[in-house]
């Protein structure tokens, strides 16, 4: 209960703080709001470009799907990750019935 | 009078209905959550509601977890293709924000304080191993801290021993 108190009174701390951040536009960590021109194309991997230079937007390659079969691709891991720091066992996780609500369909 | 279809093999999505709601975060306050915890220079996208949902992270683990490990095998008994496809990472992150969010709605909550964030996956995680390429991840902020989750395992760590921290390249909040 300690911890849910301190983060909450954090997080409303530095609402309050850092209150001439525009979250309704782009940002940036470090710097905050940043500016975008209309219609210019936000890229993650930008680098400067000469005048005229074209910029190539690169493609987000797809990385290994855990839910392919392992044996079709070396680097994927099957679906039994145990991490650290993750209490409930996958076998449990996954041997629980089905969520009670279906919202959506 | 049209006969229905003799099969139907309709995809769908289902998500917990009992989200605990009444712990909000303010939208400048969450950029300030992703302020803190992310390495400098990540774009993150802009925040269109005032408020959003902290996120019980016990309901998290007894609740949304379980019911996310559900969904992705089920998606996975679909055999849907991974490469250059909608059933790529970025795909399922999508579909985790989509059960956060409709969980919220079942709860008449705010919107839940969630992210898909791309990163470059340099370390293993939650399954999948150092591949060295982009890769799609979860981000939810939650009574106990901020949480990154591999979506398609279900894994989850807090974002301080998330091992690719400071190679995440962008975040999606809307």
């Amino acid at each position: 209960m300690k911890n849910i108190i301190a983060l909450l009174a954090g997080l409303a701390i530095a609402g309050t703080a850092f209150a001439q951040v525009d979250p309704t536009r782009p940002m940036v960590t470090g710097r905050g709001n940043v500016e975008v021109r209309p219609a210019r194309v936000i890229v993650t991997n930008q680098t400067k470009t000469n005048p005229g230079e074209t910029l190539v937007l690169e493609k987000f390659q797809v990385t290994g799907s855990l839910l392919r079969s392992p044996t079709k691709t070396s680097h994927d891991a099957p679906l039994t990750p145990a991490p650290a720091s993750r209490k409930p066992s996958p076998a449990k996780a996954t041997t629980t019935s089905a969520p009670g609500g279906r919202v959506a369909s | 009078m049209l006969a229905p279809p003799a099969t139907r093999a309709d995809l769908s999505v289902s998500a917990p209905t009992d989200m605990p709601a009444g712990k909000t975060v303010k939208a400048e306050a969450f950029w300030q959550e992703f302020d803190r915890v992310l390495p400098p220079g990540v774009w993150v996208s802009p925040l269109e509601n005032q408020d959003y949902e902290v996120i019980s992270a016990k309901w998290m683990r007894r609740s949304f977890l379980p019911a996310l490990n559900h969904e992705m095998k089920a998606l996975w008994r679909r055999e849907i293709p991974a490469e250059n496809a909608a059933g790529n990472c970025n795909g399922f992150a999508l579909v985790c924000r989509l059960m956060l969010s409709l969980s919220a709605m079942a709860s008449h909550a705010r919107a839940p304080a969630t992210a898909t964030m791309i990163v470059r996956q340099e370390k293993p995680f939650g399954g999948l191993g150092a591949t060295m390429e982009k890769h799609c991840v979860a981000f939810v902020l939650t009574d106990e801290g901020p949480w990154v989750i591999e979506v398609q395992s279900g894994a989850y760590t807090k974002f301080n021993d998330y091992p690719n921290r400071d190679k995440i390249i962008l975040v999606s909040v809307h």
